[in-house]
């Protein structure tokens, strides 16, 4: 035990201010998705205790299945699919590329990234809006102006979001390839594979492990990403593109039922935790250890 | 060692799921001084009248009261946004305003949530309180007292552009006897006219109360309800599957689906009111809109973004017909808003004596002066100086007398964001059967069923 507490001491201020600032939030949202806590009228200060009223209401909700489906396409789509993708083969392109040519890009792609979100929202929105870039581009080939936050607002928010994202991936990948030990990729070039044989067959499978922690926190991120839908759409028209997050702050803020909004906010949280899981599962898995 | 790996991995999972939870629950704070009195209210670039006295008036109550001081906090928010804004900071003690600055709309909800101070005993005293019009006084008023003190109200109308009327062919003045003849006037713009837009009525949760009281209350208390037709107001039931909902819908229906109006992504814009007032009527873009009585007040406010001269020549204002035309003819829906005191006020004397320089004679004319809102003072309306307010005020004067209010209870707030879903989902092809039923289920939902009558 003197061990333990040899070891852990210097982590127990984060914790303690985790447990303030994210566990104490997360305990009122489940004390809150039991009640009917609203944001004014009487039940605001003295809500009553409802059980699980607030959960059998959003299973038989239609805007519930919706936006949850919502949510998975924009994950699937624009995170694990494309931010994933894109994030790997820049790594792998930019390994190989000419160094004044590959700052150029890494930093284009980055800058991106190190923008707040509402900053990159907000140059999305720009982007895609009626007057926007998009339209003008599109009118000097003579072609038509489309509404894209209004006729295809998921397609507008999943390109917004790979353009954020894809720096994240890439930068994990960078590190990882160029961890990966010369002397194996330079062996296989000797024994004759091309390009695509080492990078299948040396550079996945030593950057596994990488690929994992990026999926899985990729998509915890892109599951609560809120300000650039929100900045962009609000989650409409209608409910064309609410995801969870746009969801919950919609029926909590806007509809002012708070208790609603935190049932469908621990939802989330369960999400969460079963990506949290796989996720902890896995390093195990490859390592045979975790935080050891 | 097995254990401690347990703990802590729950824990990463919990604080890797964690990021998957925004926003809920958490509290702010501020240092709240006992000298310090604060006014909560908001502030837009369209809607600068309460910063102008709130600014004035404080430095006359900081003179009058040496020691305390006024801290002023605008809100630069639309609408929606602002009570959100509100209603969060007054669940807190410590982020609680003095002195509040609110729509009616909300404050029997407010006053059920225990956020607003019963103002009873300090109107009681108050030597002007007798200039307020009992209608006026209504509007501050809860279900048993006075919760604001109210600086304003207003009525819609449809403002119509004469020129382009004129072009079209329809004779101006024009005023329409039944909803017929406003759907003829737009089909006969849309046809003559070509290019411009036809006309103009809020839908969907963009503009949040706006599409409620600026849109779907002209028609719904048109319908052969009447005054009943959200409420009924002697039992308070609130009418589900009548006539005069989904004919309401319908007609809405109608102008999206023969697209009389702007294009619905347009109308999902929370700046769409602004964008009419400001470019579309002065751009000549736009032939008539259903909106408040204080459209005038952008055109005449010297170096706004709406300036428009010309505005007194070319806009008319017509009142709002009722379904067929059935008696009274007309209708619009009437509002106000209050200037109120926080439950949680460490000094509600103060913010009281602060909100009687808010609402004197003087400042309420300067107040409407910059808002274009209608008084509910009797020595205002008969100063010659608001009559000059705009060259519109004495034409406007005409509708009050079909004014409808809205019910002052607790769920209104949250049936009227049904309503606007409801508008919502006609502008994107749902059918008004299915919009109507789909308001009827929340309605009962929100109220309860034994609070709810089913009329034809």
């Amino acid at each position: 035990m003197r061990e333990f507490s040899k070891r852990y001491w210097p982590t127990i201020p984060g914790i303690i201010l985790m447990a303030a600032f994210m566990l104490g939030p997360v305990i009122w949202a489940f004390y809150g998705s039991l009640t009917n806590v609203s944001l004014t009228g009487p039940r605001a200060q003295n809500p009553d205790f409802i059980g699980l009223k607030n959960y059998s209401h959003l299973f038989t909700d239609p805007a519930f299945p919706k936006s949850i489906w919502l949510t998975i396409v924009f994950v699937l789509l624009s995170a694990v699919v494309a931010q994933n993708l894109l994030g790997l083969l820049l790594a792998v392109l930019l390994e190989r590329s000419n160094k004044i040519i590959g700052r150029a890009v890494s930093t284009t792609v980055v800058a991106a990234w190190v923008m707040p979100e509402l900053v990159s929202a907000f140059a999305c929105y720009a982007f895609f809006s009626k007057a926007g870039t998009m339209n003008q581009i599109l009118g000097v080939f003579g072609l038509h102006e489309i509404e894209w936050l209004f006729a295809f607002p998921m397609a507008s928010v999943i390109l917004a979001n790979i353009w954020r994202g894809t720096a994240y991936s890439m930068m994990n990948y960078q590190a990882a390839i160029g961890e990966v030990d010369h002397s194996l990729t330079e062996a296989a070039v000797v024994d004759g594979a091309n390009s695509w044989q080492v990078f299948a067959h040396i550079t996945v499978p030593v950057i596994k492990q990488t690929i994992v922690t990026n999926m899985m926190l990729i998509t915890l991120q892109t599951m609560s990403a809120f300000t650039l839908i929100f900045v962009m759409t609000a989650g409409g028209p209608g409910t064309k593109s609410m995801t969870l997050p746009v969801f919950a702050y919609k029926v909590a803020f806007k509809y002012g039922d708070i208790g609603y909004g935190c049932a469908i906010a621990v939802v989330m949280l369960v999400i969460g935790a079963i990506f949290g899981v796989i996720y902890i599962r896995s390093m195990k898995n490859e390592k045979g250890l975790s935080n050891e | 060692m097995k254990r401690r790996n347990v703990i802590f991995s729950a824990l990463a999972v919990t604080l890797s799921a964690t990021m998957a939870l925004a926003g809920c629950g958490g509290s702010g704070s501020s240092n709240s001084s006992n000298q310090t009195l604060k006014v909560f209210y908001q502030k837009t670039d369209g809607f600068k009248a309460f910063d102008i006295i709130a600014q004035k008036q404080k430095a006359v109550f900081e003179k009058a009261h040496p020691g305390v001081k006024v801290e002023l906090q605008p809100v630069s928010a639309q609408e929606s946004d602002y009570k959100t804004k509100l209603s969060l900071a007054q669940r807190s003690s410590e982020t609680a305003p003095d002195v509040i600055y609110q729509d009616s709309d909300s404050l029997q909800a407010d006053v059920d949530a225990g956020y607003l101070l019963n103002m009873q005993k300090y109107v009681d005293k108050w030597e002007d309180w007798k200039q307020f019009t009992p209608t006026a006084k209504n509007i501050g008023k809860g279900k048993d007292g006075f919760y604001g003190v109210p600086i304003s109200t207003d009525t819609r109308v449809i403002w119509y552009n004469r020129q382009i009327f004129q072009k079209a062919g329809i004779a101006v003045p024009w005023q329409p006897k039944n909803w017929d003849e406003i759907l003829q006037a737009a089909r006969t713009i849309k046809k003559n006219v070509p290019g411009v837009i036809p006309m103009n009525m809020f839908v969907g949760t963009a503009v949040g109360e706006g599409t409620t009281m600026q849109s779907f209350d002209e028609l719904l208390w048109g319908t052969g309800l009447g005054d009943n037709a959200l409420s009924d107001r002697k039992t308070g039931k609130w009418v589900v599957g009548s006539k005069g909902f989904s004919d309401s819908l319908k007609f809405l229906k109608t102008i999206y689906d023969e697209k009389l109006t702007p294009e619905a992504s347009e109308e999902f814009d929370p700046n769409i009111g602004t964008k009419i007032s400001t470019e579309l009527l002065p751009q000549g873009k736009m032939a008539m809109t259903v909106d408040g009585s204080w459209m005038p007040q952008t055109w005449v406010t010297k170096g706004s973004a709406g300036e428009w001269p010309q505005a007194r020549e070319v806009m008319g204002i017509a009142n709002f017909p009722t379904q067929h035309g059935q008696k009274p003819g007309f209708t619009t829906a009437a509002g106000g808003w209050n200037i109120s005191i926080s439950a949680k006020s460490q000094k509600p004397d103060l913010a009281f004596d602060f909100i009687k320089l808010l609402t004197s004679k003087e400042s309420t004319i300067e107040f409407l002066t910059s808002s274009g809102n209608s008084t509910v003072r009797k020595d205002v309306a008969e100063d010659a100086r608001y009559k000059n307010i705009n060259p519109f005020m004495e034409d406007l004067s005409t509708s009050i007398q079909y004014a409808h209010f809205r019910p002052t209870v607790a769920e209104y707030t949250k049936i009227s964001s049904e309503i606007q879903k409801a508008t919502e989902k006609i502008a994107t092809g749902t059918s008004a059967e299915e919009a109507a039923k789909a308001y009827d289920e929340a309605v009962i939902d929100i109220a309860g069923k034994d609070m709810t009558v089913t009329e034809k």
